[in-house]
């Protein structure tokens, strides 16, 4: 079953003054699928993101996660275990004497048995690459900045989420921190089957790794599509203020300079292959 | 948080606005004493239309009358109620089993009451009105001359400058990390106090290191622009009195005189 | 000019040393790009600049002043702006006006010519609107561009900014390198920004590339960027325009190392067809 928005609509109240930050989006998140949702700060991405595991409640509408009502206070604790919330800099959140009790704070706050929470924080360290004889028994705070963020993420990983929401997981890693976590959130997906929703400001990436786009613009959606049919409209996402993936910009800068290049380019194997394609010929 | 509005500024370039912190701060000190002073109902009146002036004269908006008072509504209640209780008199009003309602004690519990909304809300007015930075300039200023007694005046308003400065980052990274705590299934509504108190320790923690690594970076940030403490240190906005400042005073001293001199006029009269 | 003279730096006495030996030339008014990964050394080398952090062997000279002198350390840092990665923790007053008069405060500059270099340097970074404005308000890439207000209004020579565009989203990233190549092109401000987004090195007169607390290469954008493999053992990467280039010429197009953005790219391109 997938997670369904219906009508969704939030609104913040400062005062006197009240801000629509989400405003009547109805969708329907896949099981297994991996979702890039993208949109510039302030367009209603992070608002959106937060009503999938209940930590805010639409002022209008509903959101039934597989089949759950976040609406519904019974159900939100099953709703956060399937659900697993990856904030932006999740480092900042870690608290624990050790690594081992950090990742297994999830876990116990399910009510899980004792071995159960054992053999999900080995899992879980094990999935993010830290090794159990070398941080279990570390305090968090000894861990280098990229460890950290591992280590984050293994507390989230560990409750097991069918679906995995991250906001901006590779915001301040180095290169090779990116391509860890990328190639970390694939290899999840392949083994676990969980669908994985990240907001991510990186085109490049989200052109390579999403199956769907979810572009947001003032509180609206304005295309949930595939990556090709989305950076397909190449001149209304600049409007927006939204950078494209480097090879769509040339693909576009080609275009108006008379070369016939396919408005679905958009990885630098699309423009490579159409490249090769047409020079050799 | 939001309907709170002692603490709260409102920027604007009135002549309340544009007085002198320090002459604002004494004046408030003045009007303390003159809310204190007054001994009968009718002269209440007199600090109460100085109020109305303020507000007026520093183009706030009367309902911050009635926004100030809000918070403090319950603390009004019980006071009025404790005093109309407990204080003892001759002329009893009302007797009802245990219950004895005095002339003396219902005008105790009104001389309160109406002292409590004017020091709430001629507090309120004053911070509405002075930007933080200048108030706690003002006071640094002020508290200089005891810097011969080693007293820490200008480390002091830093502090103060710098707390007022991080408190809503603090508070918005609080909010983040109880989200984030919460979507790992952490439950901060249930339970006994000490259970939930328990429970606050996966928010405390992290915020504390935030602060601490908050506090060493802004001390590096500081480094890097020269600061070197309060030593020959200038200032964007100087502290100048002007003539507003001494209009703001007489006008302020002129309320203060009618009262004693109606008081002492008549000094029975309630 | 900024001179580095054989440092060597270990935080404490048993740690590894976070500089191996350092020697390089800053001279004036140059856009000096260091890259580096995490714990290359890239950001102890920019804390030496205002000596924030001391040379354990070997000396800093900043326009002539070693900065383990006591004596010379105010005088460097109102030449030396820095700006820090977190755009949160360097912002010291309330008030966007007040905190860029921070530094002028400091260095105890008469009021009335704090308020022409508080009015001047908010132009310079095109926040004038925001004078009065509460700084916890502002986007990330506003404060950043406030804390180099800030740094303007000391009217230093060398601009020197430790990773200020990470915490940054695409748009805060893109106004804050506009604004510093401005003062590197029209002010003639020396700038050396340190990094790990090596789309941020192409715009930039030299790129320094560290690792393991030595200097590993020293050179032009274009020579760099040639060097795509030696990078990625580096744990660092190359513009994405780059790799396009590098693919192409693997697949037998060949194009000029000059290539480095995406419309030099589509420039070289065209003429193929």
């Amino acid at each position: 079953m997938p997670i369904v928005l219906e009508h969704l609509s939030h609104t913040y109240f400062d005062g006197a003054t009240s801000n629509a930050a989400v405003k009547d989006v109805s969708l329907e998140i896949r099981e297994g699928e991996f979702l890039s949702v993208i949109g510039h700060t302030g367009c209603g991405k992070t608002t959106l993101v937060q009503h999938l595991n209940g930590l805010l409640l639409p002022s209008a509408g509903r959101v039934l996660v597989d089949g759950l009502d976040t609406a519904d206070k019974k159900q939100r604790p099953r709703i956060r275990a399937l659900v697993g919330m990856v904030f932006q800099y999740p480092e900042y959140q870690l608290f624990a004497d050790t690594v081992r009790e950090d990742v297994g704070f999830g876990p116990k706050n399910m009510k899980l048995p004792e071995a159960e929470i054992a053999l999900r924080v080995s899992e879980a360290m094990a999935m993010v690459g830290l090794s159990m004889d070398q941080f279990a028994e570390k305090s968090p705070f000894e861990l280098s900045g990229g460890e950290k963020r591992r280590a984050a993420l293994a507390g989230i990983l560990a409750m097991r989420p069918k679906y995995l929401v991250l906001d901006e997981p590779m915001a301040g890693l180095d290169p090779q921190g990116r391509q860890n976590i990328l190639g970390m959130l694939e290899q999840l997906r392949q083994d676990t089957g969980c669908s994985i929703i990240m907001v991510s400001h990186s085109m490049e990436d989200v052109a390579r790794h999403a199956d769907r786009i979810l572009v947001m613009d003032h509180g609206e959606v304005k295309y949930l599509d595939t990556p090709k049919a989305v950076f397909s409209h190449s001149d209304e996402l600049s409007q927006m203020g939204l950078s494209l993936p480097a090879p769509c910009r040339v693909a576009a800068l080609l275009r108006q300079k008379g070369v016939d290049a396919p408005a679905d380019i958009c990885t630098r194997e699309d423009l490579e292959a159409f490249l090769t394609r047409r020079l050799r010929s | 948080m939001t309907d709170i509005t002692l603490g709260q500024f409102i920027p604007g370039n009135s002549c309340i606005h544009r007085l002198d912190p320090r002459t604002k701060i004494v004046l408030m000190l003045v009007y303390i004493v003159m809310v204190f002073l007054v001994k009968s109902l009718p002269l209440f009146l007199v600090p109460l239309i100085y109020v109305f002036l303020c507000l007026g004269l520093g183009h706030i908006s009367f309902s911050y009358f009635g926004k100030a008072i809000k918070p403090i509504r319950f603390l009004l209640v019980f006071m009025f109620l404790l005093n109309l209780f407990i204080t003892p008199g001759d002329t009893v009003l009302l007797s009802w089993k245990f219950i004895h309602i005095t002339r003396e004690g219902l005008l105790q519990a009104v001389y309160i009451s109406l002292r409590l909304i004017l020091l709430v809300t001629g507090a309120s007015i004053m911070t509405l009105t002075t930007s933080p930075i200048a108030l706690t300039d003002g006071l640094e200023r002020m508290l200089s001359p005891l810097k011969v007694f080693k007293f820490p005046a200008h480390e002091l308003a830093m502090m103060m400058t710098i707390a007022l400065r991080f408190i809503p980052t603090l508070m918005e990274e609080a909010d983040k990390i109880r989200k984030a705590q919460m979507a790992r299934g952490a439950d901060f509504e249930s339970g006994n106090i000490i259970a939930r108190a328990k429970a606050m320790i996966p928010i405390l923690i992290p915020l504390f290191v935030s602060a601490f690594r908050r506090a060493d970076e802004l001390a590096m940030a500081m480094e890097s622009r020269c600061y070197h403490g309060g030593e020959g240190r200038t200032k964007l906005h100087q502290l100048k009195l002007g003539r507003n400042d001494l209009m703001a005073a007489l006008v302020t001293a002129a309320f203060l005189a009618l009262i004693l001199i109606v008081q002492g006029l008549f000094p029975g009269l309630v | 000019m900024i001179e580095f003279k054989g440092v060597r730096f270990r935080y404490d006495n048993e740690g590894p040393e976070a500089l191996q030996g350092v020697d390089l030339e800053i001279p004036d008014g140059i856009f000096l790009v260091v890259a580096g990964h995490n714990g290359s050394g890239k950001s102890t080398l920019s804390k030496h600049i205002n000596g924030l952090l001391l040379p354990t062997e070997g000396q800093v000279l900043v326009n002539g002043l070693d900065t383990r002198d006591e004596n010379n350390l105010l005088s460097i840092r109102q030449q030396v702006g820095m700006v820090f990665q977190n755009p949160d923790n360097q912002l010291v007053t309330t008030i966007v006006e007040e905190d860029v008069a921070f530094g002028p405060e400091n260095l105890g500059v008469p009021s009335p010519e704090i308020r022409v270099r508080v009015d001047e340097a908010l132009k310079k970074v095109g926040m004038t609107a925001y004078a009065e404005s509460a700084a916890h308000r502002l986007s990330g890439g506003q404060k950043q561009r406030i804390a180099i207000a800030g740094m303007l209004a000391m009217e230093p020579k060398i601009l020197v900014l430790d990773e200020a565009t990470a915490m940054l989203d695409p748009k805060g990233r893109e106004e804050l390198l506009q604004t510093v190549y401005e003062l590197n092109r029209k002010n003639g401000m020396t700038v050396i920004m340190i990094t790990q987004y090596m789309e941020e090195a192409v715009m930039a007169d030299r790129v320094v590339v560290m690792n393991g607390g030595q200097i590993v290469m020293d050179d032009v954008p274009q020579a760099i960027f040639s060097r795509g493999d030696e990078l990625r053992a580096l744990g660092l990467d190359v513009p994405e325009i780059v790799r396009i280039r590098e693919d192409l010429q693997k697949a037998g197009v060949s194009l000029p190392l000059t290539v480095l953005t995406d419309s030099q790219l589509a420039e070289a391109l065209c003429p193929l067809f």
